[in-house]
């Protein structure tokens, strides 16, 4: 820094509250055009060409570009586990309704109406979502809580080191929850139930009494 | 003695399965006609028909052609709602197997009936009234002590004593037994008959289906169902 021309290869700057990244780079940038044109005639003003008004994920690209992979893979893997889960609903309840098809008829020949059974299957398959993510949600939210912790004692006591941060170039474990994403997620997981079970409760609804009751007492 | 009027009609009735590539017709036209207050028995060998014709009474199967009245109203004519609410106010339908839902105890599967036929709310509001009925059927049918019982620990005479309550949870006019006595003994099955006769007694209808003719011979009337016709 002794020479007469002082350089810098990059300015952070870290907006307000309540300023978004994409409204402060647009402004910096704005700044930016405007403040170029009169140092253009200065000693090696064509180096300011080559500045880059970037935000933080830009500038970070080579490293967030593989975690943005890798949260695209989960989330793919997300939809096999919740296709596999609405099949898995769909044989279970199918299960439920051949095993019950005596107890259907029954309800029928007491007057039960096909809304009402196709109903008491969706009600079912409701409750199991809902109480099912809710478990789900509750030990998912206590897990990433204490995830450093949980990776720290892993280190600690067995040598394994499952966050590389020479990698993320990030110290902890992200753990951050968004309350939307888990009631999406809860939505979804009870969305999935009521589609694996819609089918077999539909044909439950359909079922003629007589059929089910020409059975003997087994 | 003047006659009481006929309830439940059956004219040139007729009812075919498929049964893989033939056809079997199991009803070839039934003529029949039930008075209110009388105790008929419907006989027959097995495969005739029988439990056929009952279900169609009840409501349970629809016939190919002919007409079904109950009370003057065409049941082919119902819409599923009004069908629904035909098995669940008109009719108590009685099973040779009894049927009760293993995971309800006996007060629970005599008051089903009622509980089918209200909303949430309607329930809350006449639970109380339901349960005090079901008592008072446990009761005349001898199962105070067992109220508390799931199915599996009851007797078969029990378990059939439970249908019938149930079958009579919602007071219906007609009730209709599908051979309530087929599987008992002939003791139990004795005691099964003569709740009926007490039922018949105090005015309820019953239409009773069975293969045996000194259990019809109970009956007031019997009726002989043969090849899928009633023999004159």
């Amino acid at each position: 820094m002794a020479g007469t021309l002082k350089r810098v290869n990059a300015v952070h700057i870290k907006f307000c509250r309540d300023v978004t990244v994409s409204q402060g780079r647009a402004r910096v940038a704005a700044l930016w055009q405007q403040f170029k044109p009169t140092k253009a005639d200065a000693p090696d003003g064509f180096l300011l060409d080559g500045v880059l008004v970037q935000d933080w994920k830009e500038y970070r690209r080579a490293y967030i570009a593989p975690m943005e992979k890798e949260q695209v893979l989960l989330s793919f893997m997300f939809i096999l586990v919740g296709i596999t889960t609405v099949f898995i609903v769909f044989v279970v309840f199918y299960m439920i309704i051949s095993h019950k098809r005596k107890d259907i008829g029954v309800l029928k020949s007491v007057g039960t109406s096909n809304i009402s059974i196709l109903g008491l299957f969706s009600g079912f398959a409701f409750m199991i979502g809902l109480l099912g993510s809710a478990i789900g949600t509750l030990t998912a939210w206590l897990f990433l809580s204490k995830i450093n912790g949980i990776e720290s004692l892993l280190f600690e006591w067995f040598g394994w080191q499952l966050w590389d941060r020479s990698i993320y170039a990030i110290g902890d474990i992200p753990n951050h929850l968004e309350f939307h994403v888990l009631a999406t997620i809860m939505g979804c997981a009870i969305a999935a139930c009521l589609i694996g079970a819609l089918f077999p409760a539909c044909s439950a609804a359909r079922l003629r009494p007589v059929e089910t009751l020409h059975t003997g007492p087994v | 003695m003047e006659k009481s009027r006929v309830i439940l009609k059956a004219a040139a009735v007729r009812k075919s399965y498929r049964m893989g590539a033939t056809r079997v017709e199991v009803l070839r036209g039934v003529e029949l006609a039930v008075r209110e207050g009388e105790f008929v028995a419907i006989i027959g060998a097995s495969g005739s028909g029988k439990s056929t014709l009952l279900h169609i009474l009840g409501g349970l199967d629809r016939p190919d052609k002919g007409v079904v009245e109950f009370d003057g109203r065409d049941l082919n004519r119902m819409g599923a709602r009004e069908l629904n609410h035909y098995r669940n106010e008109t009719v108590g339908f009685v099973f040779q197997f009894y049927h009760l839902l293993d995971e309800l105890n006996v007060l629970e599967n005599i008051i089903l009936p009622a509980m089918v036929s209200r909303t949430v709310v309607g329930w809350m509001l006449t639970r109380r009234a339901a349960q005090k009925r079901a008592t008072e059927l446990l009761g005349q049918l001898g199962l105070k002590e067992r109220v508390r019982h799931k199915p599996y620990q009851l007797s078969g005479g029990e378990r059939q004593r439970a249908a019938i309550g149930r079958a009579l949870m919602n007071q219906p006019r007609l009730l209709l037994a599908d051979e309530p006595t087929g599987n008992l003994d002939s003791l139990t099955g004795n005691g099964i008959l003569q709740i009926f006769e007490q039922l018949n007694r105090a005015g309820q209808t019953i239409v009773m289906v069975t293969h045996d003719e000194r259990i019809a011979a109970r009956a007031q009337r019997v009726i002989a169902l043969e090849d899928g016709k009633i023999r004159a």
